[in-house]
């Protein structure tokens, strides 16, 4: 049975990314190429990558018995699932497809990391087994999906900066204005997010090991990517911070993300890296 | 159709944005509780805690000695970067950020209760400070009275207030007023966890305790005892774990309380204010050394312990156990957890000096000398950490707060909308949200098209 879950997750899983890589080049070419007609397919392609995607993580937890958040190329998948849909609900939202071009790329680079790490499916130790996981880890899915919409807008919104000359831009891109309050609330949401991220982290951590803050690496890298954006939000209010600090600001936010979520399980010891 | 900027009572009042955190004091009070030497505070501190994510933290003087040299073990040693997070620098700045959040926080109280409290006071909302939608003209429909509460009741604002005047008519609605709360919340939130974190480690302890089922064992700095009535690992077919399971009886002697239970991993034994967690498990074996006068002495020897004794030039160290024991690639190595070939890797010590390091199994007679060294009755024991940590639930009700806090200031945003119908027909609305104003002001404004009730 888990044989055949995990073959219909296969299927899924390459056809999610063959699709997401598909939406990336119609994205980037109805950006480049200025043909709008592509943009409309771009959005179907990265739903249709979305749906498959879904069914590859709702195959492989039927398969393993399981919510698909115990292991790196699990949260992987379910990071790049959770950017997709970060993504569709603000372009459904705000109607800007253009979005799509500095987005979809996150989505494959974090699915590329995904298809390169095992996917074994093994039982969960025990410290492991707890529903705190799920709340933790899935909490950690959203944060990190906004944070990355956060950061391709603000790709966008650097880009947008750089060309106002351009018409194409000018037609297709929302105002500064509207993209620097895109940003603001994907990092909004992002941290509201991640606060929850760290709190079931530090019940899950009390209930498994004793303590509910041990200053491990994983978590300091957490505490620090929640301060970064923390500056960023009150940076925003007490000196009117927005524009184009802020976008950079929200690009070295997610350089951070990025580091506590590979960088910390990969260069530094911690007690986190189980999830190897 | 036109539009003015708004100006609404709690601009009036001098409540907006732009007041917060920038009057009163002097320069040198404005350090303790300013908004920038906030965030100044807040990124020395995550800047100075990736130190200890790169700088191994709490190991032996010896460790850092091996590891590290010249400038750089000086560094560690003077400004204790073997454990950043208790080093005095990082608590005078951890101490910093709270008073800063505590006098922000007690600077803010005043204003937001003004802000909280601020009537609904529609002489102070004339018509030039609204939003000016258009002409109400007959053709589209309603009296503009009943527009105007229409497109109130649209936006969402199922209640409001209105009052007839010599000019007009007047209306005015609030919405998600809770959201004022929210940043001071989120603030106090944080500030409760730093308090109580440190509380807990100030008024907390932590203790382990390590034994074989039918042992008893004192909880250090403690009155209590813990009596160790049953270990047992739960194996899956591929011996793969899938629980530790330790019961227990707590107990005070002195007094008489006695509590028992059963801890295993991710469900502590909760008692007396204690927790006590299920955190590791080992071999302990019954080693006997027989001396060269013939004399025999027996103990319980735990992984890792060396079996010594006053008088005695030779020692024993317990460096492992293979329950089931093979080798592979030249390494020893345990083919499944249970006891089918046990072995004991050990080291024998003469004078301190390392003279053997062999493989024996049970009752096999390690001799060096005129000592013999036999171990028997392997079996697992159990390590359980007790905790006692008063700061755990109010830090957890911080953090309660601090997300409630955070989620009223994001998606609990304070809105507002006034309305003005003139006498001859104008239709005045205006909405003010101190938060994204832009989304606010547009989906008014396409309310207003959809409702056709301008020109």
């Amino acid at each position: 049975m888990l044989e055949q879950f995990l073959g219909i997750e296969s299927l899924c899983f390459y056809g999610a990314l063959g699709l997401y890589f598909a939406a990336m080049v119609l994205y980037l070419a109805f950006f480049l190429g200025k043909n709008e007609k592509l943009g409309r397919v771009a959005t179907y392609v990265l739903w249709g990558g979305f749906i498959l995607h879904s069914l590859a993580l709702v195959s492989r937890g039927l398969g393993a018995q399981r919510v698909p958040l115990s292991n790196q190329y699990e949260f992987a998948t379910s990071f790049a699932w959770g950017i997709a849909l970060v993504y569709l609900i603000f372009e459904r939202r705000y109607s800007f497809r253009a979005m799509g071009a500095f987005v979809a790329p996150v989505i494959l680079l974090i699915i590329g990391y995904a298809a390169m790490q095992n996917k074994d499916v093994r039982p969960l130790m025990p410290a492991l087994r707890s529903l705190w996981l799920t709340f933790h880890v899935a909490t950690a899915v959203v944060s990190y999906g906004a944070f990355g919409v956060a950061f391709g807008v603000s790709g966008m919104y650097l880009l947008r900066d750089r060309f106002q000359e351009d018409d194409f831009i000018q037609r297709h891109l929302p105002t500064l204005g509207k993209l620097d309050m895109i940003s603001y609330r994907a990092v909004a949401s992002g941290y509201f997010f991640l606060t929850l991220v760290i709190i079931t982290g530090a019940i899950w951590a009390e209930s498994a090991w004793g303590r509910y803050w041990a200053w491990d690496p994983k978590e300091t890298w957490s505490l620090i990517t929640w301060i970064i954006y923390a500056i960023y939000l009150h940076m925003r209010i007490v000196k009117g911070w927005s524009g184009k600090k802020a976008a950079v600001f929200a690009l070295i936010g997610f350089i951070c993300v990025l580091f506590t979520y590979v960088g910390v399980n990969t260069l530094l010891p911690s007690i986190h890296s189980y999830v190897n | 159709m036109g539009s003015r900027k708004g100006n609404s009572p709690v601009e009036q009042l001098g409540l907006g944005t732009g007041t917060i955190g920038k009057k009163s004091g002097g320069r040198i009070w404005g350090v303790f509780y300013g908004m920038r030497s906030g965030m100044i505070l807040l990124a020395l501190v995550a800047a100075l805690s990736i130190l200890g994510t790169l700088i191994p933290q709490g190991h032996t003087a010896e460790f850092y000695a091996q590891n590290f040299s010249g400038v750089k073990l000086s560094a560690i040693q003077f400004f204790q970067l073997d454990r950043v997070y208790s080093a005095w620098w990082y608590g005078f700045l951890i101490l910093m950020l709270s008073i800063n959040l505590i006098l922000c926080n007690l600077r803010r109280f005043p204003k937001l209760l003004k802000e909280w409290r601020l009537p609904m006071v529609p002489e102070t909302i004339l018509p030039q400070h609204g939003t000016f939608y258009g002409t109400y003209t007959a053709p589209f429909g309603e009296p503009p009275k009943i527009a105007v509460e229409t497109f109130f009741k649209r936006a969402g604002f199922k209640s409001f207030k209105t009052k007839e005047t010599t000019d007009g008519l007047y209306l005015y609605a609030s919405r998600c007023k809770a959201g004022l709360l929210g940043s001071w919340l989120s603030h106090l939130g944080l500030l409760l966890i730093i308090v109580f974190f440190f509380i807990g480690k100030l008024l907390g302890f932590e203790a382990f305790v390590y034994g074989v089922p039918g042992t008893d064992q004192v909880v250090a700095g403690t009155p209590y005892r813990i009596a160790i009535e049953a270990f047992d690992i739960e194996y899956r077919q591929d011996y793969s774990i899938h629980q530790y399971l330790t019961d227990l009886i707590l107990y005070d002697p002195e007094n008489g309380f006695r509590a028992s239970g059963r801890t295993q991993v991710n469900a502590p034994f909760r008692s007396q204010g204690m927790s006590i967690y299920q955190n590791g498990t080992g071999w302990a074996l019954d080693v006997v050394m027989q001396k060269a006068d013939g004399s025999e002495i027996s103990r319980t020897l735990y992984t890792s312990e060396v079996f010594e004794e006053p008088g005695e030039s030779i020692a024993l160290h317990y460096l492992a156990f293979y329950p089931d024991f093979i080798m592979k690639d030249g390494q020893p190595y345990t083919a499944t957890p249970f006891l089918n070939r046990p072995v004991l890797l050990y080291s024998l010590f003469e004078e301190g000096r390392q003279v053997r390091t062999n493989v024996a199994m049970p009752g096999e007679p390690i001799r060096y000398g005129d000592t013999t060294f036999s171990f028997y009755q392997p079996r697992l024991f159990t390590v359980l950490q007790v905790v006692r940590d008063p700061g755990t639930i109010p830090a957890g009700a911080g953090g309660m707060l601090l997300l409630t806090g955070l989620f009223l200031s994001f998606y609990w945003v304070p809105k507002s909308l006034y309305g003005y119908v003139g006498a001859d027909g104008k239709v005045w609305v205006s909405g003010f949200t101190k938060k994204n104003p832009i989304i606010y002001h547009e989906s008014l404004s396409a309310l207003w098209q959809t409702l056709k009730m301008g020109e």
